[in-house]
């Protein structure tokens, strides 16, 4: 299945939802691939610690016809997982973006090299890491994904560009459609905040995660939920991974 | 003071005696000539009186007590001593002179080291009047001649004697009790952490090193202009007036200005001293004539307090040695009593770090009040800077906090839904969204799904 994790605003930590989503699916013993579709400002690779100078082969390669879609995919299993992540990351060459930003690409192609690569890697999951707003290539991810996470945080600049998200996914028929709540201030009650989002969006609510300081000084260090497996956050990570596997 | 010093010289000179009992009784047994008839009797009875005088002395000594015991443990050692060495010399000379002037050599030295400079002279005093007596018992029943001149010139060495070894003994023992002196109140200072016993204790030293009437403290405290008694000592008089909480201040005695502007010690001769002021004069009695001596305590060439001790006796002044005493005392004094305020100040830093180290837990937990910090705040060091830079910071967090949480309680989710429906509209009516739609419902049926 493809997932995608989505928000309409930049900054509302969807790579890190992407990667920790990626990282406890891959830790009950499924199969997922992360792939940055975000090709304007890619950059959850950092989370996974690749560096893009070492490696060979992006998506912007794949979707230019320069190599299969499983030779842009690289193994980042994080150490003593049973499942497997793969990652196919998008170019951080400002040459490509711009190229890529200016000629588009091939929507059949990209769909094709998804349903591949779901079927090469024996995949349970195919996670899209989108570009924030509701630009030609969001859409289209959004369109070709299987379930939707759309996040937002407890704050007024979010709330109308969500609407617009959740209306907007709901044309093009996405199957399954959850809202996660990031960053939310730790006074904030959290079934509260739940209730009033799930009324306002008539969607149901993944998870409401809630702000947290070992969270800001991980930052871009890692991956959360493998450093605190224990953490309420990790718990908060596998709600949100149930409700879009299900 | 005086008994077991005396007690332990009397001590230290019977064991040497016991050495000299047997040296003496080998010096009469293996003389080289035949002893004239009567002599060797004598000889025997000399070593005789050794013998016993110091076999009763070292058993009196066991239990010797009190100043009234010591003195005459102390005037039975040199009795023994004079006779012994009379007879000794006599025998074995058979030269009253050179036994006189044996006696002369030795008994002053001795009487000095036992009963320092004022013994040792009035011993010879006593030698003088037995040694003149003999000289006119002589002139009367032998028809010696009688010569003045011997007489003051024997005596005189003896006196010589007498006056060397007494000063040099009396300079040594009031050396030695200044140094004990001023072990005990350094030991004092070192052992008490309690400042106020501390002084009060090294007061009650003073009045024995120094011999004084009354011994005070008194303390400038940062930022005042008077002297407060913190601590007095004085010998049991009802007249003593109790010092303890006066306050004498600066401005009113020109005697405390000159201690504080040269920091050197001052000397009042008495309540009418018209430097002493009219709060010191007050509490020295006109017309006592007990002089006042005034040291400073300095701590970093400051003044910080002083040393009073008053004299016990009308018209005494105080030595060089005294007040150089005095000085060294009141440098311990002041090192203690800084060290003291400093550990005060760490005690109250560290627990000042420690309130506002609770306040960030209490910042944490949601219980802080701001008024928590309030003294700590008004240091007008770096902590307290630090304080009142997070008790402003920690008002502007709960103020915040306070803010959002109002928020919290309507939190609302405003959308403006017309604008949003036009947005949405935009976006489902552009040929892109047309397409893609279309695409995308290909690629579904494409994939079976």
């Amino acid at each position: 299945m493809i997932i995608s994790i989505h928000s309409f605003r930049g900054g509302t930590g969807k790579s890190n939802t992407t990667a920790n989503v990626a990282a406890v699916l891959a830790a009950e013993g499924r199969h997922v691939a992360v792939v940055d579709t975000d090709v304007q400002s890619p950059g959850i690779h950092v989370l996974f610690g690749v560096d893009q100078d070492g490696i060979d082969g992006t998506l912007n390669d794949y979707l230019w016809n320069k190599r299969s879609i499983k030779d842009a995919a690289h193994d980042v299993t994080p150490k003593g997982l049973p499942g497997r992540v793969w990652l196919i990351p998008a170019s951080i060459r400002p040459h490509d973006i711009a190229r890529v930003m200016h000629e588009g690409y091939d929507v059949g192609l990209l769909n094709a090299g998804f349903r591949e690569l779901i079927q090469e890697l024996s995949l349970d999951a195919l996670i899209l890491d989108t570009h924030p707003g509701l630009g030609e290539e969001t859409l289209l991810s959004i369109a070709m994904s299987n379930a939707l996470a759309i996040l937002l945080r407890p704050d007024q600049q979010d709330f109308e560009g969500t609407k617009v998200t959740v209306s907007v996914a709901r044309k093009l028929r996405v199957p399954k459609m959850v809202l996660v709540v990031n960053n939310t201030p730790t006074m904030f009650d959290r079934d509260e905040v739940r209730g009033r989002v799930e009324r306002a969006y008539d969607c149901e609510v993944a998870a409401v995660l809630p702000h947290s300081s070992e969270m800001m000084e991980l930052s871009s260090g890692g991956i959360f939920a493998l450093a605190n497996p224990d953490h309420v956050l990790t718990g908060l990570y596998r709600q949100i991974a149930r409700a879009l596997v299900s | 003071m005086e008994a077991p010093r005396q007690l332990r010289t009397v001590r230290t000179l019977a064991t040497v005696r016991w050495i000299a009992i047997v040296w003496a009784a080998i010096q009469i047994s293996t003389y080289y000539l035949p002893y004239p008839p009567g002599v060797f009797p004598w000889a025997v009875v000399a070593v005789g009186v050794l013998l016993v005088g110091n076999t009763g002395i070292w058993l009196a000594l066991r239990r010797a007590e009190g100043a009234a015991a010591s003195r005459r443990l102390a005037l039975a050692s040199v009795l023994v001593d004079g006779i012994a060495i009379v007879l000794l010399v006599f025998v074995y000379t058979f030269d009253p002179d050179t036994a006189i002037w044996a006696v002369l050599y030795i008994v002053p030295l001795g009487s000095a080291v036992l009963f320092l400079l004022r013994g040792a002279l009035w011993t010879m005093a006593v030698i003088t009047v037995l040694y003149a007596v003999r000289e006119v018992y002589g002139y009367l029943a032998f028809d010696n001649e009688l010569l003045p001149v011997s007489i003051s010139f024997r005596m005189g060495v003896g006196f010589i004697i007498a006056a060397f070894a007494g000063a040099m003994a009396s300079g040594l023992e009031s050396r030695l009790r200044e140094l004990r002196g001023l072990n005990r109140i350094t030991q004092t200072v070192a052992d008490e952490r309690e400042l106020h016993r501390a002084l009060g204790a090294v007061t009650s030293e003073l009045l024995s090193v120094f011999d004084v009437r009354s011994a005070a403290i008194g303390l400038i405290p940062p930022g005042s202009e008077a002297v407060s008694v913190m601590a007095e000592s004085s010998v049991d008089a009802p007249d003593v007036p109790e010092l303890p909480g006066l306050r004498f201040t600066v401005e009113g005695s020109p005697a405390l200005q000159e201690l504080v502007r040269d920091a050197a010690p001052v000397f009042l001769t008495g309540a009418d001293d018209p430097r002493a002021g009219q709060e010191m004069a007050a509490v020295m009695r006109p017309g006592e004539g007990r002089g006042l001596l005034i040291v400073p305590l300095q701590v970093r060439s400051e003044t910080i307090g002083a040393i009073l001790l008053q004299a016990a006796d009308p018209g005494r002044e105080f030595k060089p040695n005294e007040v150089s005493l005095a000085e060294t005392v009141a440098g311990q004094i002041a090192g203690a009593i800084q060290n003291a305020r400093l550990f005060d100040e760490m005690v109250e830093y560290v627990e000042q770090v420690s309130r506002v180290t609770a306040a960030a837990s209490a910042v944490e937990s949601g219980t802080f009040t701001a008024d928590s910090l309030d003294q700590v705040g008004r240091r007008s060091d770096a902590l307290g800077q630090l304080a009142r830079v997070f008790q402003a910071m920690a008002k502007e967090v709960a103020a915040r906090e306070q803010r959002l949480r109002r928020e919290v309680q309507q939190l609302r989710i405003e959308i403006d839904e017309t604008r949003a429906a036009r947005q949405v509209e935009e976006i489902t009516e552009s040929d892109y969204f047309q397409r893609l739609q279309q695409k995308i419902d290909e690629l579904r049926i494409e994939t079976g799904r």
